[in-house]
């Protein structure tokens, strides 16, 4: 069961990465439906009582991370016509060395927080801190406002695996309201992106500078 | 206890009944000043018997869920020696403000005005009363927030509005040392209640103290913290300033009486500090007050004068506890409580006479006043009592205090040794210098205010003489100074308890037995002034009077412009201390042979403001100028700002000063 959970921790890690190089923003869009499979998975492999709480959590992750929010971010890049980042301040090389240093860090971090090794699995603390942090790679290097929102996903997806080392103490409703919270915040996102479209025509986050005070 | 909670629940509700009749400015200010007068009746006898009891303090108790938090109030000795001018001075302020306000119609709304001013009554109650840190603090911001709004009430005025800016702003670094202070002082666990606060606190002397400086001395006015007074004294409606210059700084003092022996042993460091600032201060701020052309400001720098005084006294107090001398020590804290009293009697005296001859005359500048005790005689004598008292006459309020202080002063110079005779001596030469320019000072007031003739407009309206919602109070406060000062063994003897609270081993007979000759020296002046007078009245009714010009020197038609000036009146002190005061001349000399005109003007402004604030304040300004750079147009700028925040925080993780479970 434990080899499963690393495995399923580890195709996280490698969809994350997958992200931080492609610019295809299609891809990356059924890249992030991928990794909700696999968070999908993770409750089963993570050591905690399986019982019809965790099939719930499970079954929800998957409509909505996979099935849900993929189909409104592709309905929103076919409204808005767009199809891949442009000119990238970071080429993939660089990309894939900022998501080490994003790993590397996580790992470090995780032995020095109080609950790291409290878990069944030991992986969750540190692949959570990895994708929150490589989230926010995607964050602060895209410019596409729908690349934002993708980063805005992995970011959510590693709070949500480290929701998983609470498992067990977490009531469902708790769970569920977090799930329900991603859902919205896209939604919301992905109707801002559409109408910054249908305003500016464009959608280079950098033309959004009239917001200043 | 029941009266004390009873005072404290009248307030709230007349702040409240005064907030909503607000559309109503007649019943408004009705309300709520019936209110502050009932609360003061009330909390006032409260604190009459718990100052006269023999028997132990009484405490209210009751749970409240803010952390660290309880509702206990304490009605000690100490606590009703403050809570007694507060509950007086402030129901005869709030009479006042009914016909204050009536008469400026265009000035504050009475609702809002009245809102706060009960609202500021029944928050500095909870200040002496509490006995829980938290809810002392919480009292004391709503003491700042209630006062600020006070002295901004005026909303037309520009000044006002400064003024308030500047108040809020000192208020708040004061509240910051005192949220410093109560935490290094706080017990652990549990509520901070005063009675657990730990014998040894945790944090260095020095530090302490200086918070305590910091933190109640703002409100006290003690130098270099008293910056804020003068602008939001001149700013506020006249009530307003009496009850905040009477009444509101000796909380300040309150905190210190109550705090300093929270930090430890007497600390003869403390009492050196304590005597220098006083020193400064009174001494400042009596030189400052005699060169004020704006006759609010002359008052409000007297009350940096007063304030100097008391902490000085306290500063001897301190000075007699830590070197084993509780003579000394006795005499030290009764002088700053007895000096407390009577200044909370003169000042208001002389902030609503002045406020309502500021009116009738419509301006506070001196250099226009003149003529007011022949035009408003009773307006006049009550302001002429008034001054009398705060500059120390006999017969009058103000004396007993600083006599004491002298004494004590006089007792430390002659009987310690090292240091503390050093600043003993230094003290009686700072308290004589400032008696003297105080009562150079308030000759000027009254001399250029209220004799001669106007020096400029008069209102003429009916509605301009003073009504008797304005005298009566006044009134009130000048029998209670002359009554002081006839007998001011009696006040001595009232607050004997609560210095017994502060200097256990004290004999309160020996300052009885001081004071008995000053009364009777005050009442045989008052007795020999007024038998002149009474010789004067018969002499004049057998003859005519007319009005003429006293010396014709040669004026063809003597104005009244071509009186003595106040600012004449204070040219030879202030050239004398030029270094110190810097006043700043333009003169426009006479040229030519047949010169047509002439100016001469002169300014003094606060070498604290100039010197130190001004500079600091907008070095630091500049300084914070520079972070708006942070604020950049760009969403991904912002999200690095995140990383960055969270990377710091996760760095926290690697520091060894972070406690883990």
């Amino acid at each position: 069961m434990e080899r499963t959970g690393e495995v399923l921790l580890l195709l996280v890690l490698m969809t994350d990465f997958a992200v931080l190089v492609t610019d295809r923003l299609s891809t990356c869009i059924r890249i992030m439906a991928a990794q909700g499979v696999l968070l999908g998975l993770l409750p089963f492999a993570s050591g905690a009582a399986i019982g019809v709480h965790t099939v719930v959590l499970s079954l929800g992750t998957i409509a909505i991370k996979s099935i849900v929010l993929p189909r409104v971010l592709s309905w929103a890049i076919r409204e808005a016509e767009v199809r891949r980042e442009l000119e990238p301040s970071i080429g993939p090389i660089g990309m894939v060395v900022l998501g080490l240093v994003a790993v590397g860090v996580a790992f470090g971090v995780a032995t020095r927080l109080p609950h790291a090794g409290a878990t069944v699995l030991p992986g969750l603390v540190p692949v959570s801190l990895a994708s929150l942090m490589m989230g926010f790679v995607v964050l602060t290097t895209r410019r596409k406002a729908l690349s934002l929102v993708i980063g805005y996903l992995m970011l959510e997806n590693g709070i949500y695996v480290f929701g998983l080392t609470l498992a067990g103490a977490i009531p469902l409703l708790v769970e569920m309201g977090v799930l329900l919270d991603v859902l919205v915040g896209v939604f919301i996102m992905g109707l801002v992106v559409f109408q910054i479209h249908r305003q500016l025509e464009t959608q280079d986050s950098r033309r959004l500078t009239e917001l200043r005070d | 206890m029941i009266a004390t909670l009873g005072a404290i629940a009248i307030w709230f509700t007349g702040a409240l009944a005064s907030f909503v009749a607000r559309r109503q400015p007649a019943r408004a200010a009705l309300l709520g000043a019936a209110a502050a007068v009932a609360g003061g009746l009330l909390g006032g006898a409260a604190a009459l018997r718990a100052i006269a009891s023999r028997g132990a303090s009484e405490v209210f108790s009751a749970g409240w869920s803010v952390p660290y938090g309880a509702l206990t109030l304490r009605l000690d000795a100490l606590a009703a020696a403050f809570l007694l001018p507060l509950c007086l001075i402030g129901a005869l302020c709030a009479v006042y403000g009914v016909g204050y306000l009536r008469a400026h119609e265009d000035g504050p709304s009475p609702g809002a005005s009245f809102t706060a001013y009960n609202l500021l009554l029944a928050s500095m109650a909870v200040v002496t009363l509490a006995a829980n840190l938290v809810l002392l603090l919480m009292a004391w911001e709503v003491m700042t927030l209630a006062s600020f709004a006070l002295v901004v009430s005026d909303q037309e005025s520009r000044a006002a509005r400064g003024a308030g800016f500047l108040y809020l702003v000192f208020s708040h670094i004061a509240a910051g040392a005192l949220l410093l202070l109560f935490i290094l002082l706080a017990p652990g666990g549990g509520s901070w209640d005063m009675a657990r606060v730990p014998a040894h606190a945790a944090a260095p002397f020095a530090w302490l103290f200086v918070l305590v400086l910091i933190g109640f001395g703002t409100k006290a006015a003690i130098v270099p913290f008293h910056v804020w007074l003068p602008d939001a004294h001149a700013a506020a409606p006249a009530h307003v300033s009496a009850l905040m210059s009477g009444v509101m700084i000796t909380i300040g003092f309150y905190g210190m009486a109550r705090f300093l022996p929270f930090l430890g042993p007497p600390n003869p460091f403390a009492a050196f500090v304590l005597v220098g600032l006083g020193a400064v201060g009174a001494l400042g701020g009596a030189l400052l007050a005699l060169v004020q052309r704006d006759a609010k400001r002359v008052l409000a720098y007297s009350t940096v004068d007063n304030a100097g005084l008391v902490t000085l006294a306290m500063g001897v107090g301190v000075m007699g506890q830590a070197t084993g001398a509780p003579r000394i020590a006795m005499l030290g804290w009764t002088a700053a409580l007895v000096h407390v009293w009577t200044h909370a009697l003169a000042k208001p005296l002389l902030f609503g006479g002045i406020g309502a001859i500021a009116h009738a005359l419509a301006s506070r500048d001196l250099e226009r006043w003149g003529g007011v005790l022949r035009r408003w005689p009773v307006l006049g004598t009550l302001t002429l009592i008034g001054g009398l008292s705060i500059a120390a006459i006999p017969g009058f309020a103000g004396v007993a205090g600083e006599w004491l202080i002298f004494r004590a002063l006089f007792e430390a110079a002659l009987s310690l040794s090292g240091p503390a005779r050093v600043t003993a001596l230094l003290g009686i030469v700072a308290v004589a210098m400032t008696a003297a320019f105080s009562v150079a000072c308030y000759v000027r007031l009254i001399g250029i205010g209220l004799l001669g003739v106007p020096r400029g407009e008069v209102r003429e309206s009916s509605r301009v003489a003073p009504g008797p919602a304005v005298i009566a109070p006044l009134a009130v406060i000048a029998m209670l100074c002359v009554t002081a000062g006839w007998f001011p063994q009696a006040i001595a003897g009232m607050l004997a308890r609560p210095v017994a609270s502060l200097v256990p081993r004290g004999d309160a007979t020996l300052v009885t037995a001081m004071l008995q000759p000053l009364g009777v020296l005050g009442m045989a002046l008052t007795g020999a002034f007024a038998l002149l007078a009474a010789l004067r009245a018969a002499l004049v009714r057998k003859s005519a009077v007319r009005e003429a010009v006293t010396w014709d020197c040669g004026y063809a038609r003597p104005g009244p412009r071509m009186q003595y000036t106040a600012a004449s009146l204070a040219e030879p002190v202030s050239s004398l201390f030029a270094p110190m005061l810097r006043t700043r001349i333009e003169a426009l000399g006479l040229t030519g042979l047949w010169p047509s005109s002439a100016r001469w003007r002169s300014r003094t402004l606060d070498q604290t403001v100039t010197g130190v604030y001004r500079p600091a304040f907008g070095g630091f300004s500049s300084l914070l100028l520079r972070l708006r750079d942070l604020q950049q147009p760009r969403v991904t700028t912002y999200l690095r700002y995140v990383v960055l925040a969270l990377l710091v925080v996760l760095a926290l993780l690697f520091l060894p000063i972070v406690v883990r479970p």
